[in-house]
């Protein structure tokens, strides 16, 4: 079971990655929501690439 | 449009650099191997996995140092790094590896025991990823550890951690704590399947004595004590007047608590012959209130913080200017170590412990720790096993 919740877990992680990501090239006018995308973006790529 | 996309790339130039500069070093400590040289008494390596075969290929894996003696004899087993920011128990345990000689019965010694714990990190409180100690021919690399398992190993975390098999709630956090999960079961959670690995090679080697080793806060009260339930209490207790007598440092005993459930010292005793000890060395590194997280507090142990409250008696244990350093808590660990082997064989002539070539608490605090470490460089081939 919890390598069930894991893989789902880590499924989660890549779509808000992929969210981010997707709206970070698409954002033409908000500059402070650039960064926070950016930002965003940070934990989301330590969980994936399994470093933190 | 152009300024848009020049914005863009700088930004994701930034937030690689952060990722890398943030979790490169995360990555470099997790996969960091430590090298162990095998000493003139290790007659064999084995792996935890061979107990519990569901931690095979995982990194709560870990080696099992087999240490047979000449002649038969009783079977102890000493663990180290439990809690893996608690440096003294796995250096003890390291130094028995590479300095032991068995003359009579079998020790196993499992130096990294949380496997898992000893390549995570607690980056909120500012804990440094290795420290170094000292040695004759340079300086011998470690990593340093959290109390819990790496959430990368094992997740998700429960509300509320309910125990096996006594099913008494923990916290949440203790599900990742190889001093909450005991006995274990084959098929829990990794952290379960660790301390099953113990209890089975206890039960099928049949281990006379489990010794514990640990470090805990001054501030803490069951600190510089050994803690023990009541089948292994006369036990504690004459190794305890002993070295207080003979070594000349204190080492109380606390009994362990018969309602709290998941602990060596409880579990061990309750689900195998063998007779359980926790051994706690005063760690100030540990405590709150201290100065930064330093490689040079967790090695000396010396923090003005501490000190001022040592003057209002607010620790547990006697601390001044020359602070708590890791040669005091590794000697304690060893001799106390050696005085429950030398304890037990008094009281148990048929299943003698004899050990030679381990330093005690005198030894350590005047020549260190690193004296009594091995050079991997120079170890033959083969002799040296990476954890």
């Amino acid at each position: 079971m919890p390598m069930i919740i894991m893989i789902a877990y880590h499924a989660i992680t890549a779509v808000l990655l992929a969210l981010a990501v997707w709206n970070f090239i698409r954002e033409r006018e908000r500059r402070q929501d650039l960064v926070l995308y950016a930002l965003i973006m940070v934990p989301l790529l330590l969980r994936l690439l399994r470093w933190k | 449009m152009r300024r848009d996309r020049a914005l863009k790339l700088l930004l994701a130039a930034v937030l690689a650099g952060l990722v890398l500069w943030g979790g490169l070093p995360l990555r470099r400590h997790r996969h960091f191997g430590v090298p162990i040289v095998k000493g003139p008494g290790v007659t064999e390596v084995r792996k935890l996995s061979d107990y519990s075969p569901g931690l095979e290929g995982t990194m709560a894996d870990t080696s099992v140092f087999v240490l047979q003696g000449r002649e038969p004899g009783g079977k102890a087993l000493i663990m180290g790094n439990t809690h893996s920011n608690e440096p003294e128990g796995m250096l003890a345990a390291l130094i028995v590896i590479e300095n032991a000689v068995v003359e009579k019965g079998t020790l196993f010694v499992i130096p990294f025991f949380n496997n898992s714990g000893s390549r995570n990190t607690r980056p909120g409180d500012g804990y440094p990823l290795y420290f170094d100690v000292a040695t004759d021919w340079g300086a011998r690399r470690f990593r340093f550890g959290n109390r819990d398992a790496s959430p990368l190993d094992q997740w998700p975390d429960p509300d509320v951690y309910i125990h096996y098999p006594e099913r008494q709630l923990l916290s949440y956090i203790d599900v990742r704590n190889t001093n909450r999960t005991w006995p274990g079961r084959a098929g829990g959670p990794l952290m379960e399947r660790v301390t099953f690995g113990a209890m089975e090679l206890i039960r099928r080697e049949g281990v006379d004595i489990a010794v514990d080793v640990h470090g805990a806060e001054t501030m803490f009260p069951v600190t510089n004590c050994i803690v023990a339930p009541e089948k292994s209490v006369k036990i504690a207790t004459l190794a305890s007047m002993t070295v207080k007598a003979a070594e000349g440092f204190e080492s109380h005993v606390e009994p362990s608590p018969a309602g709290f459930r998941g602990l060596s010292h409880r579990e061990i005793g309750d689900h195998s012959e063998a007779m359980p000890f926790l051994l706690e060395a005063p760690i100030p590194f540990l405590d709150q209130p201290t100065g930064p997280k330093t490689v040079r507090l967790l090695l000396d142990g010396k923090d003005p913080f501490l000190l001022s409250l040592s003057k209002k008696k607010k620790l547990f244990v006697p601390y001044d200017e020359d602070g708590w350093p890791l040669e005091k808590r590794v000697g304690q660990n060893l001799s106390v170590t050696l005085e429950i082997f030398r304890q037990f064989t008094k009281r148990t002539a048929a299943r003698p412990i004899d050990v030679r070539g381990v330093p005690r608490y005198a030894d350590v605090v005047a020549s260190g720790v690193g004296r009594f470490l091995a050079d991997p460089s120079k170890a033959a081939p083969g002799a040296v096993v990476v954890n």
